[in-house]
């Protein structure tokens, strides 16, 4: 600080410290003869004693609500397939920008709407109804609207961008000629017959929401958005009159008051004979250049419009017919019932008026020439001749017609897409609003049943294929939310994954009604999706659409996919259908990609998948801490690790377990960490009934969820209840007919419930499915040890084997029968009884085959010690010769099972 | 992705005088606070406000996630938010004076609270530019003001973040207001009668 300002400060405060003619006294001396200082000094003291509450309380608790506005940062940025241009205007209701759709490569005005206005969901509901139901009037002179749509938390409607201006503008511009203000006046009164008659009301009517193109044609704007600004019971608000403006608007600078009726400024409740009475203002401002009520404020606005009849036309112009005059005078009867009664009477009187004024005009064009500077030629305002300016614009007009005429087909065009786009975005429609689009279509019955083909992966790069499969499990995994609806699982679809399929053949053979098809084509940070949606029954296509986003806006279009289908397939979601449809756990796209990631991996049930799905699914939960999806993904991989013997249990299963839990903490919806939580609760605490429960949780969640009806099939023969087993395991299949193992797991519930022949059918049809698949073909060799058929066993068992080894084992066979078998194999196995935490249990079966009780009792417990048995198929008929020893009832003591 | 400890490491070097790093920080904070009141907005019912100080905590301890909360490292994130709300709330009130149209209707403001209304922001400008002179001549009151007024802190927190007692915090912001409020509403600035 300068010398100077030290000084200041310092004989300011000093000042301060004193009062009256101590400070006068003060002052005298510290600022000596320094005049200059002294009246600063003094001037501060002044300020000081006067600020009041100046800047008293922090400015920044308002600051808090700019933040959430995007608007500053819009311009330049992408909302959904929106990128933002400019912006075009501002208004109370929110900011209206130029965008482009980069979907659909044209221009669109996209209106943000103010968050507090968004976040209200009654508000939205109501505004999203309202619009949409003009919008879907499909009217030249209304505005079309593409989609009402929500990014990030903005809520935004994008409209068909109008390059045109304002009525507003023009107004501004010159006053309108007569013949062009009853032009427009027509087309904005034929918009609202319309929607009056569908029982919507504009609500507010003014020059700046009144678009005037180029060409002539008026659109009229913002239907419903007066809708957004009312609040539940203000319609019928008999309070001060300014209370109804306060209720129209959230945010700043909101609406005029001059274009009220006088039940709107009494707060009274609206009809459609308000709206005629807000023409009647706009059409008396074209003519006169004025507005028929205008205050100061809007108090003195509103008084005006209760009590004054506004001063004939005829003081601002001339040449103003007595219809007009009549027209405009009816229009603004205070009174509703003295007005116009429908918008129909209106455009009757207008359009009549009108043709008045172009027969005027053609008589006067075909009488006479005039004189070639006569004031009509020249145009001039509303001078000289009325009908010969009527012929020059009434020409233009007819001109306008064709050109609307033109427009009502490619806007029916246009209006279906939109439609389409509509239904997209809104949540809180959903299905319902498909109706009219579907209307069109020949009625079906509604389809119950989907496959959901695996997307094709266009790159042909394998790094992305995990977009493509997580879209496909994603759309998948949304879609078995919708109640009612047969969805064929994953495993099921990705047995046709690669495969150029007939999606009407897989549709057959998986006994659907619809098929959904999707590719996707990833370049650079872009991504396209094509998807369609086919009847199988007659092989139409029901919806077909191309998604451009961002790779990470992948999340989000899963969500809109799956809501859109269920929209086309005509089922009636819940809100909370909705919600569930639309979830996906997390915010973060890096943490979703990351999740896709690992749940790919996963499913490739190989040891270095599980170990890569379990980094994927870590980086997650790195970007999202809180992503509960991620943790039920992480207990899977360390579960199955564990399971499969590829990594020690002791270690992989305490962790599948914090990983499901904290899941569960995060989010208790989830059915996933239930079904892994139960299979460690059993396979490792050996608490029965706790799993119990855990299973059935899994299963309220969600009971489409196959693998949790799968997992709950391994756990009841221990309890004995094969039964059980086997219904939860057809179950399962029934969910993902296709899966191999899930398959395998019917075979084998069956083996387990001694239903050897029916074991040996479904097995032999897994293996149809896939040759491949060896866990079949090795509980087909089980299923062949217990029916006593030792060749057909080895033929299984040794399916994988060199045929060296084959040859060996058949040998063996042949010279020292079953015993010599089992001891070869035994002693194979003992070569490293450590091979994995289950080789114990392995081992413990061949003895018992061999009627080494000691052994096996040996191995079993071997086994319990280290929490790796597979007490599934302790009940398997090979532990048969074990039963009623003391040992036997031991260790089901010791695991709690007697 | 920006670690805590990141965070961490730039506020305390911009604490211990290093001033790249607050330029490093801010973009880092406004990204958050932006992303956390969108996230709150979409969240919250209507009729709740958005509380500032709320929120900047929050933003602070998700950045920062320290256990040990330093004191003198929140003072200093709160110093940055007041940095990025004045900016905010300026940039906001310029564009709504450039905005506002003319048309001869009549245009209401309401609801003061949720947003700068017209007259609220030229007010704002007005207290920026003179902030802006105060800065010139007595940088240290000029930032007293910024982080009380934008930023919401109170005299403890400001006399921490500017290493000085809050004795002088209170002297500064006495003479700052008085100043700035003689600045806005007094009379021009006259010419010195006798030199």
């Amino acid at each position: 600080m300068a010398e100077r300002e030290q000084q200041v400060t310092s004989i300011f405060h000093s000042a301060l410290a004193r009062e009256g003619t101590e400070r006068h006294a003060f002052l005298d001396g510290a600022c000596a003869d320094d005049s200059e200082l002294r009246r600063e000094v003094e001037e501060l003291i002044r300020s000081h004693e006067s600020a009041g509450s100046f800047i008293a309380s922090p400015a920044y608790e308002r600051g808090a609500a700019l933040l959430e506005r995007r608007d500053e940062t819009l311009i330049g940025r992408s909302l959904a397939q929106y990128r933002v241009i400019s912006l075009l205007g501002a208004g109370g209701m929110g900011d209206v920008y130029l965008a482009e759709d980069t979907r659909l490569d044209r221009r669109v005005a996209l209106k943000i709407l103010p968050t507090e206005v968004a976040r209200d969901v009654e508000r939205m509901r109501r505004f999203v109804r309202e619009a949409k139901a003009a919008s879907a009037l499909n009217h030249p002179n209304i505005i079309t609207i593409y989609e009402i749509g929500e990014n990030d938390g903005s809520q935004f409607i994008a409209t068909e961008h109008i390059a045109g201006k304002t009525l507003r503008d023009l107004l501004h511009d010159a006053p309108n000629s007569l013949d062009a203000a009853l032009e427009i006046a027509i087309q904005v009164v034929s918009a609202l017959d319309v929607a009056h008659q569908a029982g919507i009301v504009h609500r507010d009517i003014k020059p700046e929401n009144v678009m005037v193109r180029p060409d002539g044609l008026v659109k009229l704007l913002d239907f419903g958005i007066a809708k957004l600004t009312e609040t539940p019971g203000s319609s019928t608000d008999t309070e001060a009159p300014t209370k109804a403006m306060v209720n129209t608007g959230a945010g700043t600078v909101i609406g005029t008051a001059n274009y009220m009726s006088p039940e709107q400024a009494k707060g009274t409740p609206v009809d459609t004979r308000t709206d005629l009475w807000s023409v009647g203002v706009v059409l008396y401002e074209m003519i006169a250049g004025c507005q028929p009520f205008s205050g100061e404020t809007p108090n003195e606005a509103i008084s005006l419009i209760l009590q004054k009849d506004p001063p004939p036309l005829a003081r601002y112009t001339r040449e103003v017919p007595a219809e007009l005059e009549r027209i405009v005078t009816k229009s603004l009867a205070k009174k509703r019932e003295e007005r116009y009664q429908t918008a129909k009477d209106l455009l009757i009187d207008l359009r009549s008026l009108k043709r008045k004024l172009e027969v005027n005009a053609e008589i006067d064009r075909t009488s006479p020439p005039e004189p070639l500077l006569s004031p009509a030629t020249i145009g001039g305002q509303n001078a000289g001749s009325t009908a010969g300016h009527g012929a020059t614009t009434g020409a233009a007009s007819a001109r306008q017609y064709v050109s609307s005429a033109e427009y009502v087909v490619t806007g029916i065009k246009q209006h279906k897409r939109a439609v389409v786009f509509v239904v997209a975005a809104i949540l809180v429609i959903g299905a319902l609003s498909v109706g009219s689009y579907l209307r069109t279509r020949p009625s079906t019955a509604p389809i119950d049943s989907i496959a959901v083909m695996p997307f094709e992966n266009q790159n042909s790069d394998a790094d992305s294929e995990y977009m493509s499969d997580g879209l496909t499990d994603s759309i998948i995994n949304s879609l078995t939310q919708v109640p009612n609806l047969k969805v064929i699982a994953r495993s099921s679809m990705f047995r046709y994954k690669g495969k150029q399929s007939d999606p009407l053949a897989v549709a057959k053979e998986l006994g659907v009604r619809a098929v959904l098809t999707g590719r996707l084509v990833q370049r650079g940070d872009n991504l396209a999706i094509n998807t369609e949606l086919i009847d199988a029954t007659n092989n139409q296509q029901i919806w077909g659409e191309r998604f451009e986003r961002k790779v990470s806006d992948l999340m989000s279009v899963q969500g809109e996919i799956a809501q859109e289908i269920s929209g086309k397939l005509r089922l009636k979601l819940s809100r909370t259908d909705e919600q569930q449809l639309t979830k996906h756990n997390t915010d973060n796209p890096d943490a979703y990609q990351s999740y896709l990631k690992g749940r790919f991996y996963w499913n490739k049930r190989t040891y270095e998948g599980l170990k890569k799905s379990i980094d994927y699914f870590n980086q997650a939960l790195e970007n999202d801490p809180s992503y509960a999806l991620a943790y039920a993904g992480l207990a899977d991989s360390w579960f199955t690790m564990g399971w499969y013997g590829a990594t020690p249990v002791a270690d992989a299963f305490p962790r599948a377990r914090t990983a499901a839990l904290k899941a569960i903490a995060l989010d208790p919806e989830l059915s996933e960490p239930h079904a892994t939580l139960a299979m460690i609760k059993a396979m490792h605490d050996w608490d029965w009934m706790g799993a119990e429960y855990e299973f059935k949780v899994a299963l309220q969640l969600n009971p489409k969820y196959p693998t949790a009806h799968q997992r709950y099939s391994l756990f009841l023969p221990i309890l004995g209840r094969f039964d059980e087993a086997l219904v939860e395991a057809r179950k399962a299949q029934e969910l993902d007919p296709l899966s191999l193992s899930i398959n395998e797991n019917v075979g084998d519930m069956l083996r387990m419930a001694r239903r050897y022949d029916e074991a040996e059918q479904q097995l032999l049809k897994t293996i149809e499915m896939d040759p491949d698949f060896e866990n079949a073909h090795e509980t087909l060799s089980l299923v062949y040890e217990a029916k006593g058929m030792p060749e057909k066993y080895i033929e299984q068992a040794y399916k994988g084997a060199t045929p060296e080894v084959r040859a060996h084992v058949k040998k063996i066979y042949a010279q020292e029968g079953q015993a010599g078998l089992l001891r070869y194999e035994l002693a194979d196995m003992l070569k490293d009884p450590t091979a994995s935490d289950f080789q114990s249990f392995y081992i413990a079966g061949v003895y018992a085959l061999l009627n080494d009780k000691d052994k096996s009792f040996e191995w079993l417990n071997k086994s319990v010690d280290k929490h790796a048995m597979k007490f599934t198929y302790l009940r398997d008929q090979k532990f048969d010769n074990l039963v009623g020893d003391p040992r036997y009832d031991a260790l089901l003591k010791r695991v709690g099972l007697k | 992705m920006t670690s805590p400890q990141q965070v961490t490491a730039l506020l305390e070097r911009w604490s211990s005088g290093n001033e790249a790093a607050l330029n490093e920080l801010i973009p880092l904070v406004e990204a958050e606070l932006h992303h956390l009141a969108r996230q709150y907005m979409s969240r919250e019912r209507a009729g709740h406000t958005l509380q500032t100080t709320a929120l900047v905590n929050e933003a602070y301890l998700r950045l920062a996630q320290v256990n040990d909360v330093r004191w003198q490292n929140r003072a200093h994130f709160f110093a940055i938010a007041a940095r990025i709300m004045r900016r905010i709330m300026i940039e906001h009130a310029r564009k709504r004076q450039q905005l506002k149209r003319g048309g001869g209707a009549l245009r209401i403001t309401l609801d003061e609270g949720a947003i700068i209304a017209d007259e609220r922001s030229a007010e704002l400008l007005a207290l920026d530019e003179a902030l802006e002179v105060l800065t010139v001549k007595y940088p240290r009151k000029a930032q007293v003001v910024e982080l009380r007024f934008f930023g919401g802190l109170t005299n403890v927190e400001v006399a921490t973040v500017l290493k000085v007692d809050e004795r002088t915090v209170k002297r500064d912001w006495e003479f700052a207001r008085a100043w700035l409020h003689q600045r806005i509403n007094g009379d021009a600035p006259k010419v010195s009668d006798n030199g």
